[in-house]
Formats: structure tokens, C-alpha cells, sequence
């Protein structure tokens, strides 16, 4: 009891998000996106969102991140309603406990692969030195220590997702949103990425929320919530090899 | 080091910040122009340097609407660099960036681009008002040699700079706090609204341009030109943003014509508020030019207009004076004539000619038939002063004293008669007609907002004996043409006038009722010449800002342009067609705006140039003056957007050649 893995990091109680737009007669059009969903993370837990295109899963991740609030529903973040941290409080928890990696990076071409890394530690305003150092141990451990000095466009595609994974872990959150991370990449460079967030909740036990459409990289996940219509589909657990899961994944995603 | 980040970050987009400081500096610089060149005109109108309060008054009477439309030009520039500038706003914020370094990092941003925009518009708007300040030397070097700047444009252009620039942050600044900075960067796409199509803003656009036409040959357009001005304006921005709305709809609609012109359109439908808000922008403005100080300057040429003076000199002197005017004539061998008259003082701060309808008929040979009650007024205006408000500010039955004006006539504050004084509506006008008969003589006012005229009044010949016995002031209207020794004459009239005659109250000079027709001639020549540089001062300054904002929105969206050319280059197109495709793409803001802003501007001016109720050959002739300026307007500003698409098209093409990344 009490353990590491047994605290919720993130509540999700019946979530619902819908957006409204205008038709062109001027009606007001209704989309529900998330209709009532309702799963926990847990600390040190790997989860993969899984589903069809515009099932829902950006939509999740931005909520469960509050980049987004719901339109129905409760989100807490280590207990505290969503709608309730804002302003400093939640810059300061994006600055240390809750990192994103984006399918399209986002990293800033005026900056050096060091400066990008180092980027949240000096927003946060921690020792400029300090931050290089870890920025420069970052980079080694993620296989890009040789680019430190490089501007982003000059990267692949695959080092620019390693960067960016290395600049959501400078500031050691506890819990990394994840939005199609190899969705941009080829096979190679996605399993370079993949094995990157697996070694950081393996090994630096952090909290990792992935979603994905690709099962192989899924099959890295322990725990796989799978979307249709914006409603949880099934839940799949990983008890056995990488392998077995893989399988059972591919078997449930003939279902979506 | 965080400072290092974000100057890093704003070098990257260096290209954008100095598009916006560039807009900033001229927008400043057109404030400190227009204030400077007020400045001048007063110096020549007054003699002195103008202090503050009158400076505010005459450039905000020119100049309100198109400084306007320059904070609006501020603030889409402002919202384009942040469409340009969200996606480092949003890595920032994901990245849990603190309220102080936000501030820091878009304050200090913010904050160059005002000092930068503010010193730099001051010094290039001093650049300018110099240079045009040694030409105003030179065209009024018969008033003065030197025509001092002084501190007020200084100071003016520092308080309206930072209004503008302080609302456009605070507008801009709330935009983004309210809709978010995602709403803010899709500009008007976030809630599915890409088009305004909406038949409620049509219609309101169309009544508002109704409301706008009547307006302009009512009151409210007879008085000035800011309300239809306004209006026009207002029903211009919906008729623009809806009617957009609605042929771009109906376009996507008829899908050959669609995707034929989609190449060349589909930004318009992706970014429809900013296009259309630019385009309005210089419609708006061609509309001012043409609707505002088009037909003033049409009045004031050519600056000499000796029509408006057809008689040497017209004294209003007494019965009594008729022995000295015989002794002139044989002096002098003078022409004389004179009409029995009485002074009427009217509320609008007037003094005019009264006549009975018998004298009016023997020296016109126009025949009046009025009853007691009635009167007829013969306004003497010149072009320029057609088409306004007639007596006491056009009322039909306006409040008038039968005498000449005095310290007792009124009893008014804060410019509002009150009660207890003499002026009465006991006449009802029947009927007017514009028509000089003794001149066009603004009296010199006692610093009024607008000129008072000498016109004439034609009562009722009983009528006219019952009142005249009681009425002060002159009672004998004198005009005399002199064939020779014309200052010997004028000197002896004068002489005899300050032993004999009334003074006019509304000469701060405290003149006699003497008007001197060359002497007028001269100072409405200055007058007409001050009016029309003035004139042609701000038309030109307004169309540099015409072209301004289309070369600036054509800098603003290279990056989107370069990008699409090469798209056409990868797939395929022809030289001929790429040029043609981006051709119609850079010119379609500016054919927007010709093509809503010229007409309605055309139109409003007409109803404005056949309100003025001119001899016929005028009407056509303004009308003529009009055409050939709208037709020379729209085709400078074509031929300068088609040399401009070109050297786009010249840019991108070698940008895409060198393989230059986007």
C-alpha cells in the first residue's frame, strides 16, 4: 500500500469534450469527442492510446495535459480538479512535473539542439551551467551528444524527436504526454524513439502516456486504452513478452 | 541567458519584427506629417504657432477617421506577427513559461517596436514636413518667409502614437487573453467561421450606406463631413465583410469557376477577416480621399475666382451719406448704386443684407411674391460654400433681430443661446436661390468653427417699411465701381465711414461695413491657395498610406506566396502560368478595395457635387475632375501592385532556384 505505482497521477471521471462550430446556414453544429471516458494513470505506468483518426486521442492527451479543458467530466491531476490549476500554478507544474513530445516536435529553429534541451530548466530558472551539463548527459544518453551545437532544420527526423524527448526530461518530470511521437518518423528512426521512452519509464520510472496508431510501437506499452468514437473501446494489459502483445493488439485493432 | 533565448528566438523572425516596426514608424510618421502640416497651415492662417487645443481641433477634424484606420492597420499587423509569432507562444506555454518572463519576453518585444516606430516615424515624419515645409515657404512667401515647426506636433504625435500603439496592445493583448492565442493565429477559422456570411450584416450595411447618403445632403452633411463620412465607413466595413462572405460562398458553389480561380483564392477563404479587413482598410481610406478632400479642393481651384467680387467696393452707409456719395461721383466720375436696405442679424452668428421685394425685382428683375411674414434669401456663396446650411443653421423659420448685431443681441453660454434674447422666428423663408449678387464676403468671425456670409433678404415691400423705421444700423446698401484713382476713392469711403458709418461687430479688427472687392479678391485667393495645398497635402499623404498598406500586406504575406510558388513550381505549372496565378493573387486586395471603395466614394461625391446646386457646366466639369482622379488613382495603385507582384514573382523565383529553405 502506498507504494509508487499504486497513486494516481491523473483521474479520469467521465470525461467528455465536444467542440461547436457553425454551418454554413449559420446553424450551430455539435461534435462530441470524448464521450465519457473514465480510466486512472498511475505513477511509473507506460499507457498507450490507441484508435482510428479522429477517434479522439489528440483530444485526450491535450485534456489530460490541460492544454484543454472538458466539457463534461472531471480530469485531476494528482487529486486536484483540472479546471482548478492555472495561471503560475500551472506553469510551474508544466515546467517540472509534466512534459509533451509532439508528433511535429516543436522545437525552435532559432535555438541549438543544447539550447532546446536546455530550454525548461531556464525557464525555470535553474543554474544556467547546471542546465548545459544536463543537456549536454541528455543528449548522450538519447545518442545525439554529437549534435549538440546543430540548429533543428539541420537534424533527421528521428534526432529532432530525440531531442525533443531530450527537452521533455531535462527538467525530470514525472509525467510525459506523448502525441504520436513516431508518427512523422520512418521504421528505424521510430524505434529509436520507442525504445528511448520505454528506457525512461523502465529505468527513470517515470509516467508515460503515448498515443500511437502503430501497434509495434504500442507493444511497448504495459497497458493499451483503445478509442472508438471517441469512447474507450477495451482495455488491453500487457501480462506476457512484447511479442504476445503485439499479437493481441493487432487482434483488437481489426475491432476499430 | 533567458534574455539571450528570447532576442535568439526574435532574430529568427527579425524579418517579421522589422515589418511591423516599418508599419509603425510610418504610421507614426503620417501622425507627426499631419500634425506638422496642421501646424503650418495655422501658422499661415493665424500668424502665430498653434497651440495645442486648436492643433487637436483642425487635425482631428481632418484626420479622426484616418487615424482610425491606421490603429485598425496597427492591430492587423499586430495579429498577423502573432498568427507568424503563436507557434513560439505556444512551445512556450507548453513548456510552462512564467507570467514575469511572458511579460518580459513580449513586453520588451512590444515595447521596441513602439520606441523603435515612435523615434524613428517622428524623425522620418520631421524629414517630411521639412521638405514640405519649404515648398509652403515658398507658395505663401507673400505671408511669410519663415514658417516656424514649434513643440505641438512633437508632443500631439507622442500622445497619439502611444494611443495607437497602446490600444492596439490592449486590443490585442485581450484578444488573446479571451479567444486564445490557437482562436487569435487561425483568424476567424477556430470556430468554423473561415466566411461572415450573413444576411443581417448585408442588410445593416446596406441601410447604413442609405443612411450615409442622406445623411450627406442633410444637416449633418451640410455642416461637415465627418457623420456620413463615418457612416459610410461603418456600412463600407459590412457591406465589404458580408458581401465577401456571400460571393465566396456562392462561388464555392459553382464549382468550375471555383476550382478555376481557387489556385489564386484559397487564402482568401483560409484567412478571409485578414484579407478583407486589409482590403477594407484602402477602400476606406481611397473613400476619405476622394468623399473628403476631393471636392474641397475641386472648391478652392482655380485659387482665383474674381466672379466672386464683381463690384469695386460695397459699403453699407445711411441715407444720410448720399450728399458725399455725389461729391464722389464728381470727384471721381464713380459708378454708384444704391438699394434701399435694413441689417438683419441672424442667430448663427450672422449679419446680412435686407431689401424690399420691389428694390430686389428693379435690380435682378426677378420677381418675388411674398407675404408679410415671408422672406427670401439670397445666399451668396462661391463654390466652396454650396451645399452647406443655409440661415441660422437651415431652419426654416430662423430666429432673426431686424438691426444690425450688437453686445446686447444675445445672451448665450458655452455657444448656447439662452433665454431673454432678441432673436425671434417671425419669418418663415419661402424661397431660396444661390446667387452672387454683391459678393461672397466672409466676415471676419470671432474665432467661429465655420465662416458667416453676407447674404440677402428679401421681405415684403410693406413689410419692409413697418420694420425698417426701428431697425439700428446701416440702411443704405452702396456698391461703387471705381474706373480710376481707385485708392484715392477707397481712402476717402474709408475715412468717411469710421466718422459715419456702422461698425461690424463681427470684425475683430472693428471695421466699418465696407467690403473691398479687390482687397477680398486677394485674401480669398490666399485663402484658396491655402485650401488647396492643404488639400492636396493630404490626399497625397493618404494615398501614400493606400499604397503603403498594399506593399505592406504584400511583404506580410511573402513567406505564404514564396511557399506556394514553389508548390506550383514542383507540380508543374508554366512560368507564364505561376506569374499569371501570383499576379492575381497580390492584386486581388487591391482590386477589392478599388472596386468597393470607388464607386461609393464616386457616388457619395456626386450627391455631394449636384447638392451644391452649381450652374450645370460645374456639376460636369467636378464630375469630370472626379473621374479622372478616381480612373488615375486606381491606376497608379494598379501599376504599382502590378510592378510589385512582378518583383514577388522575381524574388520567389530566384529564392526557389537557390533552393532557399522557407
Amino acid at each position: 500500500m502506498g507504494g509508487k505505482g499504486d497513486e494516481n497521477i491523473l483521474d479520469i471521471e467521465e470525461l467528455e469534450r465536444s467542440y461547436y462550430t457553425d454551418s454554413a446556414d449559420g446553424e450551430q453544429i455539435t461534435y462530441s469527442v470524448l464521450k465519457g471516458l473514465s480510466f486512472q494513470v498511475k505513477a511509473g505506468e507506460f499507457i498507450g492510446i490507441m484508435g482510428t483518426s479522429g477517434c479522439g486521442k489528440t483530444t485526450l492527451l491535450k485534456t489530460l495535459g490541460m492544454l484543454d479543458l472538458p466539457t463534461g467530466g472531471n480530469v485531476r491531476y494528482k487529486g486536484v480538479p483540472a479546471s482548478r490549476i492555472l495561471g503560475d500554478r500551472l506553469a510551474r507544474i508544466r515546467r517540472t512535473e509534466l512534459a509533451f513530445v509532439f508528433q511535429d516536435f516543436y522545437l525552435m529553429d532559432s535555438l541549438t539542439v543544447k539550447e532546446n534541451i536546455m530550454m525548461p530548466l531556464i525557464l525555470n530558472e535553474d543554474n544556467p551551467e547546471k542546465s548545459e551539463q544536463t543537456a549536454v548527459r541528455m543528449a548522450k544518453q538519447f545518442g545525439i551528444g554529437p549534435l549538440l551545437n546543430k540548429k533543428p532544420y539541420e537534424l533527421s527526423g528521428g534526432e529532432k524527436q530525440r531531442t525533443a524527448i531530450c527537452r521533455a526530461m531535462a527538467a525530470d518530470p514525472e509525467l510525459i504526454l506523448a502525441d504520436e511521437p513516431t508518427g512523422n518518423l520512418d521504421s528505424n528512426s521510430s524505434m529509436l524513439v520507442i525504445k528511448a521512452l520505454s528506457h525512461i519509464n523502465k529505468k527513470m520510472g517515470k509516467t508515460i502516456v503515448l498515443v500511437t496508431h502503430d501497434p509495434k510501437v504500442a507493444s511497448y506499452c504495459d497497458k493499451i486504452i483503445l478509442l472508438k468514437d471517441g469512447m474507450i473501446l477495451n482495455t488491453l494489459e500487457r501480462n506476457g513478452e512484447k511479442k504476445e502483445f503485439y499479437q493481441k493488439i493487432l487482434r483488437q485493432m481489426v475491432k476499430l | 541567458m533567458l534574455n539571450k533565448f528570447f532576442l535568439k528566438i526574435l532574430w529568427s523572425r527579425r524579418r517579421d519584427y522589422l515589418l511591423v516596426v516599418r508599419s509603425g514608424i510610418f504610421i507614426t510618421s503620417m501622425v507627426f506629417f499631419s500634425t506638422a502640416v496642421g501646424s503650418f497651415m495655422s501658422f499661415i492662417d493665424i500668424g502665430e504657432p498653434a497651440a495645442m487645443t486648436p492643433l487637436i481641433g483642425d487635425v482631428e477634424k481632418v484626420y479622426l477617421l484616418p487615424y482610425i484606420l491606421l490603429l485598425f492597420l496597427m492591430m492587423l499587423i499586430l495579429l498577423s506577427y502573432i498568427r507568424k509569432r503563436s507557434g513560439d507562444y505556444a512551445v512556450l506555454s507548453v513548456l510552462g513559461i512564467q507570467t514575469k518572463h511572458r511579460y518580459r519576453f513580449v513586453g520588451m518585444e512590444y515595447l521596441g517596436i513602439i520606441l523603435l516606430s515612435v523615434c524613428g516615424g517622428t524623425a522620418l515624419g520631421f524629414l517630411e514636413a521639412e521638405a514640405v515645409r519649404r515648398i509652403m515657404e515658398g507658395i505663401f512667401k507673400d505671408v511669410t518667409d519663415h514658417i516656424p515647426l514649434g513643440w505641438q506636433p512633437f508632443k500631439l504625435t507622442l500622445i497619439i502614437s502611444l494611443i495607437i500603439f497602446g490600444l492596439g496592445f490592449i486590443i490585442c493583448d485581450q484578444m488573446i487573453c479571451c479567444l486564445g492565442v490557437d482562436a487569435v493565429a487561425a483568424g476567424g477559422r477556430k470556430g468554423g467561421k473561415a466566411l461572415r456570411k450573413s444576411t443581417v450584416l448585408l442588410l445593416t450595411g446596406i441601410l447604413t450606406e442609405l443612411v450615409a447618403f442622406a445623411a450627406a445632403v442633410t444637416y449633418w452633411g451640410r455642416i461637415g463631413s465627418h457623420v456620413p463620412q463615418a457612416l459610410a465607413a461603418g456600412g463600407l466595413f459590412l457591406l465589404m465583410l458580408s458581401g465577401g462572405g456571400y460571393y465566396l460562398s456562392r462561388l464555392r458553389e459553382h464549382k468550375r469557376a471555383y476550382y478555376r480561380k481557387l489556385l489564386w483564392l484559397d487564402d482568401w477563404y483560409h484567412r478571409y477577416y485578414y484579407h478583407m479587413n486589409m482590403s477594407y482598410i484602402v477602400a476606406a481610406f481611397l473613400f476619405v480621399i476622394i468623399f473628403s478632400f476631393m471636392l474641397p479642393f475641386f472648391d478652392s481651384i482655380p485659387v482665383t475666382q474674381p466672379e466672386n467680387y464683381p463690384h469695386d467696393l460695397v459699403w453699407q452707409a445711411n441715407e444720410g451719406d448720399e450728399e458725399f456719395l455725389r461729391s464722389l461721383q464728381d470727384r471721381y466720375g464713380v459708378q454708384v448704386e444704391t438699394k434701399r436696405s435694413l441689417r438683419v442679424a441672424t442667430a448663427d452668428f450672422g449679419e446680412h443684407t435686407g431689401m424690399p421685394a420691389s428694390e430686389y425685382e428693379a435690380w435682378t428683375g426677378e420677381q418675388i411674391a411674398l407675404s408679410d411674414k415671408e422672406i427670401y434669401v439670397v445666399y451668396q456663396r462661391d463654390r466652396e460654400d454650396m451645399g452647406s446650411i443655409g440661415l441660422d443653421f437651415g431652419n426654416e423659420r430662423p430666429r432673426m433681430y431686424i438691426g444690425n448685431s450688437d453686445y446686447d443681441l444675445w445672451i448665450f453660454e458655452g455657444f448656447r443661446i439662452q433665454p431673454g434674447n432678441q432673436l425671434v422666428r417671425e419669418y418663415r423663408i419661402k424661397g431660396s436661390k444661390n446667387r452672387i449678387l454683391t459678393g461672397n464676403f466672409k466676415t471676419r468671425s470671432l474665432n467661429m468653427v465655420c465662416d458667416v456670409f453676407e447674404d440677402i433678404i428679401v421681405f415684403s415691400d410693406r413689410e419692409f417699411e413697418r420694420i425698417r423705421a426701428g431697425a439700428r444700423g446701416a440702411d443704405l446698401m452702396v456698391i461703387i465701381d471705381i474706373p480710376e484713382q481707385y485708392d484715392e476713392v477707397t481712402k476717402e469711403v474709408y475715412a468717411y465711414a469710421k466718422e459715419h458709418s456702422q461698425v461690424n461687430f463681427y470684425d475683430w479688427r472693428a471695421g466699418n461695413l465696407i467690403y473691398e472687392g479687390r482687397r477680398q479678391g486677394i485674401e480669398s485667393r490666399r485663402q484658396k491657395l491655402y485650401g488647396a495645398s492643404s488639400m492636396l497635402i493630404n490626399i497625397i499623404t493618404l494615398f501614400m498610406c493606400v499604397l503603403f498598406v498594399l506593399i505592406e500586406k504584400m511583404e506580410s504575406d511573402y513567406e505564404d506566396i514564396a511557399w506556394k510558388y514553389q508548390f506550383y513550381c514542383r507540380s508543374g505549372m508554366t512560368q507564364k502560368k505561376r506569374k499569371k496565378n501570383l499576379g492575381k493573387e497580390v492584386l486581388m486586395a487591391a482590386k477589392v478595395s478599388l472596386c468597393c471603395g470607388l464607386p461609393l466614394a464616386y457616388f457619395m461625391a456626386g450627391e455631394k457635387i449636384f447638392d451644391k446646386h452649381m450652374p450645370g457646366e460645374w456639376n460636369l466639369i467636378y464630375l469630370a475632375w472626379a473621374a479622372v482622379l478616381c480612373c488615375g488613382a486606381a491606376g497608379i495603385i494598379y501599376l504599382v501592385m502590378k510592378l510589385a507582384a512582378r518583383n514577388t514573382c522575381s524574388k520567389t523565383e530566384r529564392g526557389n532556384r537557390n533552393g532557399r529553405k522557407r
